[in-house]
């Protein structure tokens, strides 16, 4: 087949470089990578009987949203100045926007941080999120079971199971003199006191014995009033008809604890047990000694919240990660210093075209995640 | 220092020709206009109209996106070979949706799921896959 070099009449191909129509179908193919995620969000969305949509429970930040909106728009900005730079053969103004860039993308990923954070901070993460109940109350549980074993490791440092440093812990009480006790004594004994607060929960809750009202109340109000009372006589009766000089329960009057007068205590069973301060033994509030009851996250129940949150990750996730790429990209350009001329134009015009898609990939997923779920709230 | 190699094909202006100069910044402006719209949009909480602010906002971002296609990305100034390109991603795009939305969007039976079920007491054990109705979820 011959072929004339000379010839002009028929055109072959784009009139475009190579590299920028690999750009472009790589951004078609990025486009279609992006609606898979958006799609399944937008269909689960619908499909589900009931979602999340209250943006304090879900942490769920529009303020925040609406500003990386503005910072993703004013960076395709300037990405298009740094551009238009180049082709003008401005290469010092160039650099210059570029840099604004650069700098307005770690401002949006700072952000996107900010709200990451909110997220793991109050559990809101795929799998984690009770979605009744009962779910909610063995969240609690767990919570509570790390705050108490958190403690016992400030407490007894070191390499260790749990049962082996509480065994040490025993071991060291024991040796306490009543009526004596040095700060440290007091602290072991009151983290005696939060671990059998945590036993007896752990056991109630799967039992099936407490409810949700109940274990918002004990969080909010029977931890910060709970006494462990060791005393030289028996107080009251097992229920299998044991004697028992150790009981621990809600007092009445945290002031008379204090000030080592007579005080009531409300037992597990309900009966009211007077406690006398001749009885005493050794008496611990241990919530007035560790703090562990306000480490623990209130419980919450979000229907549909694991498969909001699985959306929420997957979509911002990957959104992301395609910031972190089109980063490289400017970074590639930036290395560049004063050696950057006009052989990168095509360069910085496909990380440019990039970043434009980055940003509109935002401008649809900021409407879907901030703004639609307020609106679709029917009240 | 010739800028119009004409051996290859890859340099800044030349492919373009002369198009309008696009002021940039009017767009930017732009973008900016239709962001605080659709921040107002949200504002609006009237369950009547729901419907047609929810349209309202996507439009907005529709017109967002356009915005940045054209002149951003400059595929107003691009020729035809922008459909060849774009055209079987959209369809596919959309076609996902569609695709997806009979097996997991749409409803031909009331849903069975625990999270719809009366809560169970405290006391009564949950009854489980005592409702199953076979389709699974």
């Amino acid at each position: 087949m011959s072929h004339s070099p000379a010839t002009t009449s028929v055109k072959m191909g784009i009139p475009i470089s190579r590299a920028k129509l690999g750009m472009w179908l790589f951004l078609g193919t990025e486009i279609m990578f992006f609606t898979a995620f958006i799609g399944t969000y937008i269909v689960c969305f619908f499909g589900s009987p009931g979602w999340p949509t209250d943006t304090d429970q879900t942490h769920i930040k529009i303020a925040a949203g609406g500003i990386n909106t503005f910072v993703l728009i004013l960076s395709s900005y300037f990405v298009v100045v740094a551009h238009e730079a180049m082709g003008l053969r401005n290469f010092a103004r160039a650099r210059q926007f570029l840099t604004y860039t650069m700098v307005l993308a770690f401002v949006f990923l700072g952000i996107k941080s900010y709200e990451y954070k909110g997220k793991f901070d109050h559990y809101i993460l795929p799998g984690k999120i009770a979605e009744d109940d009962f779910q909610a109350l063995n969240n609690t549980v767990k919570a509570m079971k790390s705050a108490v074993e958190g403690s016992l490791d400030t407490l007894i440092p070191g390499d260790g199971k749990p049962h082996e440093k509480q065994a040490l812990l025993t071991e060291e009480l024991g040796k306490a003199k009543p009526g004596e006790e040095t700060p440290r004594e007091k602290e072991l004994r009151a983290w005696m006191g939060w671990n059998e607060e945590f036993s007896r929960l752990r056991s109630e809750v799967s039992g099936n014995k407490l409810t949700l009202e109940q274990l918002h109340h004990r969080l909010e109000h029977d931890f910060d009033n709970t006494v462990v009372v060791d005393t030289k006589t028996p107080v009251m009766k097992h229920a299998d008809g044991r004697d028992l000089t150790h009981i621990s329960g809600v007092i009445d009057n945290v002031e008379a604890f204090k000030n080592k007068q007579k005080f009531t205590l409300t037992v597990p069973t309900g009966e009211k047990i007077e406690i006398s301060p001749d009885n005493i033994v050794n008496a611990s509030l241990p919530a007035g000694v560790i703090d562990i009851g306000h480490k623990i996250h209130h419980p919450f129940v979000m229907p549909y919240g694991n498969l909001f949150a699985s959306c929420y990750f997957l979509m911002t996730g990957f959104h992301a990660i395609h910031v972190l790429v089109g980063m490289t990209l400017f970074a590639v350009l930036l290395m560049q210093g004063s050696g950057l001329d006009e052989k990168w134009t095509d360069f910085m015009e496909n990380a440019g075209l990039y970043w434009h898609f980055v940003d509109l990939v935002w401008i649809f997923l900021f409407p879907l995640l901030y703004i639609l779920p307020g609106l679709m709230v029917a009240t | 220092m010739s800028h119009e190699a004409a051996a290859h094909d890859s340099h800044g202006h030349g492919d373009h020709g002369s198009h309008p100069h696009v002021n940039y910044f009017s767009i930017f402006i732009a973008l900016c206009v239709c962001t605080l719209l659709s921040i107002v949009f949200d504002l609006f909480k009237s369950p009547s109209l729901k419907w047609v602010i929810i349209s309202l906002v996507m439009a907005v971002a529709c017109a967002k996106a356009m915005f940045v296609l054209r002149y951003f990305m400059h595929l107003k100034f691009e020729g035809n070979w922008k459909f060849i390109v774009l055209l079987p991603t959209t369809i596919l795009a959309i076609g996902l949706i569609f695709a997806l939305a009979p097996d997991i969007g749409l409803h031909y039976y009331q849903p069975d799921v625990p999270q719809n079920r009366e809560q169970v007491p405290a006391a009564a054990p949950a009854a489980e896959h005592k409702d199953d109705h076979g389709h699974g979820h």
